[in-house]
């Protein structure tokens, strides 16, 4: 073999004692001659999914859908301008906000029904209904606290998986390598979020609140006594 | 000599600041969250492929995952704190809190992978295809990467992930609301309160009294 046949290809076995490059999947090659059967479930779902996809690429082109895209850019682009003036490497907090945001409308929704249910007697419903409100005021803080004080080392832990894996296999896509990478970042954001919004803080808050609520109550019967007299 | 001698004598100097830490010197660019797991085994957790396979999951169906993570705190740690954390509650208070709270997180689970499966099968599709889906001149959400091919930018691709969960948050929370009742009834065999409060009545009815029955 010449030397100039040599390319990257080869095995070097100075550096790699194993003769086999190593790969990503058992079977480097693939030949699919006889055409895969789809199941019934995909055959179902799939004309579904793409009418569910059309509808998210319609719904992405609306005006509406470009403005707040647009604003979020912007805003965007400002926080890291103001990032990089003080020094500081921006990173983005959107999805954060955009769970916190559902979190919101699902706390809010069931504030409104514990103010509006009959079945409770009034002094039950407000404390109920305090204790709701301080509970989701009182999560959504410590998530973001949480959140920022873990936010570098999940960007680093990100930064150093991403290295691994593309050393460790070279032909995988670094589309792929970025898809993993996203995971890690998600993960962390819902479970962080998920484990203060769902288990921790009403744990923690509910007897607070609940205090709270009474005293609120109290205060409120004492004041109609006073006007009753 | 004597200059040389004086200059190269060096007298101790007590450090104002005493070195209270001789811990292990963190490196900043390489953090571990502690010092129990070695270097060695977090690289071989990055190269397993198992690990790639649950990171492939949580990033294409995100919502899933969220519905899967609640339904743990849901049934596992939450009854099990309301039941063991003390109380000024009553046993049967505690019992129907924690069914309460393991029928929410079922009836969570099942809305969340029934109406998420095909939305997050959707957006996968859209996000693997963006071209096919988001077309038209004034669309400035793709941007072109270096081997040719067009993806979604990254504050589109959010708002789509999580643009389910928010629209989804009040209907879920209605269904919801809807189906605990009957889960407790027929699931757990609990009814209202109000029922295991005259329960409770019905056990010490008011004609016994405290010099015994009349």
């Amino acid at each position: 073999m010449r030397t100039s046949q040599i390319t990257s290809n080869t095995y070097n076995l100075k550096n790699n004692n194993n003769l086999k490059p190593k790969s990503y999947t058992n079977n480097s090659t693939t030949f699919r001659a006889i055409p895969v059967e789809t199941s019934l479930y995909r055959k179902f779902m799939d004309p579904i999914e793409e009418q569910i996809a059309n509808g998210f690429g319609k719904l992405l082109k609306t005006r509406i859908a470009r403005k707040i895209i647009s604003k979020t850019e912007e805003y965007e682009a400002k926080q890291s301008n103001s990032a990089k003036l003080l020094g500081k490497e921006y990173q983005s907090n959107l999805y954060s906000h955009l769970i916190v945001l559902g979190s919101t409308f699902m706390s809010g929704f069931y504030v409104l029904k514990t103010l509006k249910n009959n079945r409770m007697e009034e002094k039950k419903r407000r404390t109920l209904a305090i204790n709701q409100a301080i509970v989701f005021g009182v999560s959504t803080v410590m998530a973001y606290t949480f959140d920022g004080m873990v936010k570098s080392k999940v960007k680093n832990i990100r930064a150093n998986f991403e290295k691994i894996v593309a050393n460790e296999y070279p032909e995988l896509d670094i589309k792929k390598i970025k898809n993993y990478s996203k995971g890690i970042n998600i993960a962390s954001k819902i479970m962080i979020f998920g484990m203060i919004y769902r288990f921790l803080a009403p744990v923690l808050v509910t007897p607070f609140a609940n205090a709270i609520g009474n005293k609120l109550n109290e205060k409120k019967t004492l004041n109609n006594k006073t006007i009753a007299n | 000599m004597i200059n040389t001698l004086t200059k190269n004598i060096y007298l101790p100097i007590s450090s104002p600041t005493k070195k209270i830490f001789k811990g292990k010197r963190i490196n900043k660019d390489n953090p571990s969250f502690s010092g129990m797991i070695s270097p060695a085994k977090i690289e071989k957790l990055y190269k397993s492929k198992s690990l790639h396979k649950i990171l492939e999951f949580i990033a294409d169906k995100q919502l899933i995952f969220d519905a899967s993570f609640a339904l743990l705190l849901t049934c596992a740690f939450r009854p099990i704190s309301i039941i063991l954390l003390p109380s000024k509650k009553n046993k049967d208070d505690q019992k129907y809190a924690a069914a309460h709270s393991i029928a929410s997180g079922i009836i969570g689970f099942t809305i969340s992978n029934i109406i998420f499966t095909p939305i997050s099968n959707a957006i996968k599709k859209i996000q693997n295809n963006p071209e096919k889906f988001i077309k038209g001149s004034n669309i400035d959400h793709l941007i072109e990467m270096k081997d040719g091919t067009k993806t979604l930018k990254f504050i589109p691709n959010a708002y789509m992930d999580r643009l389910p969960d928010i629209a989804g948050s009040i209907p879920k929370g209605i269904l919801t609301i809807a189906l605990i009742p009957p889960i407790l009834r027929y699931v757990f065999g609990m009814g209202n309160k109000k029922s295991s409060e005259n329960k409770l009545q019905n056990q010490n009815p008011k004609h016994i009294t405290k010099g015994g029955l009349k």
